[in-house]
């Protein structure tokens, strides 16, 4: 599904990552494990194309990223990609089912609320679609992120520390959703995360420290 | 979902201070609407009651007080002239007309102008009912007049000296025996009399007050006020004034002239208030500037979400940019409503200013002007907020959390 050849990213003369080869092939669920500075969100933003190798190249769904430029590429993101950040940034001034629509039309699909509708179900929010995300609690604010990060049917659904500030149980519900929802549309899940807790559950791993696969 | 839907999110969302930089456009665009407004009507209607009145000759002293009382019946007159006096000037040849005018007395506020039929004409006013006058102490009444002081025809009503009321009452009362129809113009405002009437009303004021005012009954020494002139081209503009200012004891002003001079005047207020008006817009706009540019600290977020839902740099700018020319687009609709409302507020307040009522909804072409320039405050406002939109480091943004 991705492919990512002879990654080193460097920020002037530091290295903060390094991958030899790194591959994973579709409906295959991946963590990226490692303490906090081991390069994680680097990798993550690579796999998005929000962040540029200095140099290799990375394969995504056929696509090499580095063939796409500005706005072709933020629309490549958005209909390849489903993001759900680790403080999910619900846009406040809209409801949840317009946080749902956002994520549609950004990437420039045409707005589909029986879509969006029924992705917020799949995630047990049918009777919330109105509220604003500040009335929202922890997890329900987290699930209206994953329906943002899958409404547009994603080839590769990213988690970026998903768990962190989850007590055990709403942590294995949480996965639950992640790994349920991307079996849904066939995504590949990539999950970075130092959450020890998790590890059982990803049949494949990439561990990093100081910016190098372990 | 669009990104107008998606601005006008934002704008909702920030409340107070929309609603504070909304008010403070509101205000400035609004000031300027009422002073555009207020400017175009007093120059439409000193145009309209100059109009046709090449030139005021009366006693000498301020020409614009003569004009001002003359033509606008707003000031009291420099004095009296010899009626022989003013008729000489009929049968110059540049003269096409010439319409002597008695003022002194009043009527509940309204002037009681001794004239001879050709003021109606000159004003281009009918009646509406009655007859003009053909005896002394007959009176037409203007519309306003009628239409305020109730008076009607076969109505009788007491002149007091005076132009503002106040002064003595006169004995002998008038006889309303002609009403006009309304013509937007002064002698709406006007009760129009022989000038005999005054000549009449002021020989008994004479005689019981020993007062010097007024004319005697005297054919050879009757005294008008002013007479307005109408030259029969225009060339006479360069001889005739200056002709009677120098050879005779008689003083000419021409309206166009005194009104333009006051209206300069006038003018200067008007621009000190518009830059005053301008200020507050100016003030909005930063205002707006400010606001956006501190919800850019929360907006950051929002701002890498979208760009990570697969929004560009352009359209997030875009978001940024739509949101600021919502808000001056509306503080600029809201300020054009309020400057008319203000007006025709006025009009209807003010028995003077009677007519803003009806004009305070005609739309002016420097309003559009006005809209324009909200909009492109608007614009740039959003500009740092945008550039700042713009160059957001979107992976460091997220990664931050």
């Amino acid at each position: 599904m991705f492919v990512l050849e002879g990654i080193e990213r460097r920020y002037g003369a530091t290295l903060a990552l390094r991958i030899d080869r790194w591959e994973a092939g579709t409906g295959e669920r991946w963590l990226i494990a490692g303490p906090s500075g081991s390069g994680k969100s680097t990798a993550l933003a690579l796999l998005t194309g929000l962040l540029r190798p200095t140099s290799g190249t990375i394969v995504v769904s056929g696509q090499n990223l580095a063939a796409l430029e500005g706005s072709a590429l933020d629309r490549w993101r958005g209909r390849t990609v489903g993001f759900v950040p680790q403080r999910l940034h619900l846009v406040a001034s809209l409801s949840v089912l317009d946080n749902v629509l956002l994520a549609q039309y950004l990437a420039g699909k045409s707005t589909d609320i029986h879509r969006a509708r029924a992705t917020l179900t799949s995630v047990g929010l049918e009777k919330l679609l109105d509220r604003r995300p500040s009335m929202l609690s922890q997890g329900q604010a987290q699930r209206v992120a994953v329906a943002r990060a899958v409404v547009n049917g994603p080839a590769l659904l990213i988690a970026d520390e998903p768990t962190a500030s989850l007590d055990d149980e709403h942590a294995a519900r949480t996965l639950e959703l992640l790994t349920s929802q991307a079996e849904g549309s066939n995504a590949t899940l990539v999950v970075a995360s130092h959450d020890g807790r998790i590890r059982q559950a990803f049949a494949h791993r990439l561990n990093l420290e100081h910016g190098s696969v372990q | 979902m669009n990104l107008f839907r998606l601005s006008a999110s934002y704008v909702r969302q920030s409340g107070l201070a929309t609603a504070l930089n909304l008010l403070l456009l509101m205000l400035g665009v609004g000031t300027i609407v009422l002073l555009l407004i207020l400017s175009r009507e007093l120059e439409s209607r000193l145009m309209r009651d100059a109009q046709g009145v090449d030139l005021v000759v009366g006693a000498k002293g301020s020409p614009l007080q003569l004009v001002l009382a003359g033509v606008f019946h707003v000031d009291t007159p420099t004095g009296n002239i010899p009626l022989a006096e003013a008729l000489r000037l009929r049968n110059d040849p540049r003269v096409a007309q010439l319409i002597p005018i008695s003022l002194g007395d009043s009527f509940g506020g309204f002037r009681i102008v001794g004239t001879e039929p050709e003021l109606i004409g000159h004003y281009g006013a009918a009646l509406a009912a009655g007859r003009l006058w053909n005896a002394p102490f007959d009176a037409v009444v203007g519309a306003d007049v009628a239409a305020k002081s109730g008076l009607d025809v076969g109505g009788i009503f007491a002149g007091v000296h005076g132009l503002r009321g106040g002064g003595g009452g006169h004995a002998e009362p008038y006889r309303v025996v002609g009403v006009l129809r309304p013509t937007g113009r002064v002698v709406d405002r006007l009760i129009l009399t022989g000038l005999a009437s005054v000549w009449e009303a002021h020989a008994h004021h004479e005689k019981e007050n020993h007062d010097a005012a007024g004319a005697r009954t005297d054919d050879d020494e009757r005294e008008v006020t002013l007479a307005l002139i109408k030259y029969r081209s225009p060339l006479a503009t360069v001889g005739l004034p200056r002709e009677i200012n120098a050879q005779t004891n008689l003083q000419a002003a021409s309206p166009a002239f005194e009104a333009a001079r006051l209206f300069s005047v006038f003018g200067l207020g008007v621009d000190i208030l518009r830059a005053f008006a301008l200020l507050l817009v100016v003030a909005a706009a930063l205002g707006i500037v400010v606001a956006l540019y501190r919800a850019m600290d929360e907006r950051q977020y929002d701002i890498a979400i979208m760009r990570m839902l697969g929004a560009s740099r352009a359209r997030v700018c875009g978001v940024l940019l739509l949101e600021s020319v919502l808000l001056a687009s509306a503080g600029a609709l809201l300020g054009l409503l309020l400057g008319h409302f203000a007006v025709s507020q006025i009009g209807v307040m003010s028995p003077n200013a009677a007519p803003l009522a009806s004009a305070a909804w005609r739309l002016l072409p420097q309003e559009a002007w006005i809209i324009v320039l909200a909009i492109a405050s608007g614009i740039l406002a959003a500009l740092i907020p945008a550039w700042r939109a713009y160059r957001i480091d979107v992976a460091a943004v997220l990664a931050k959390g």
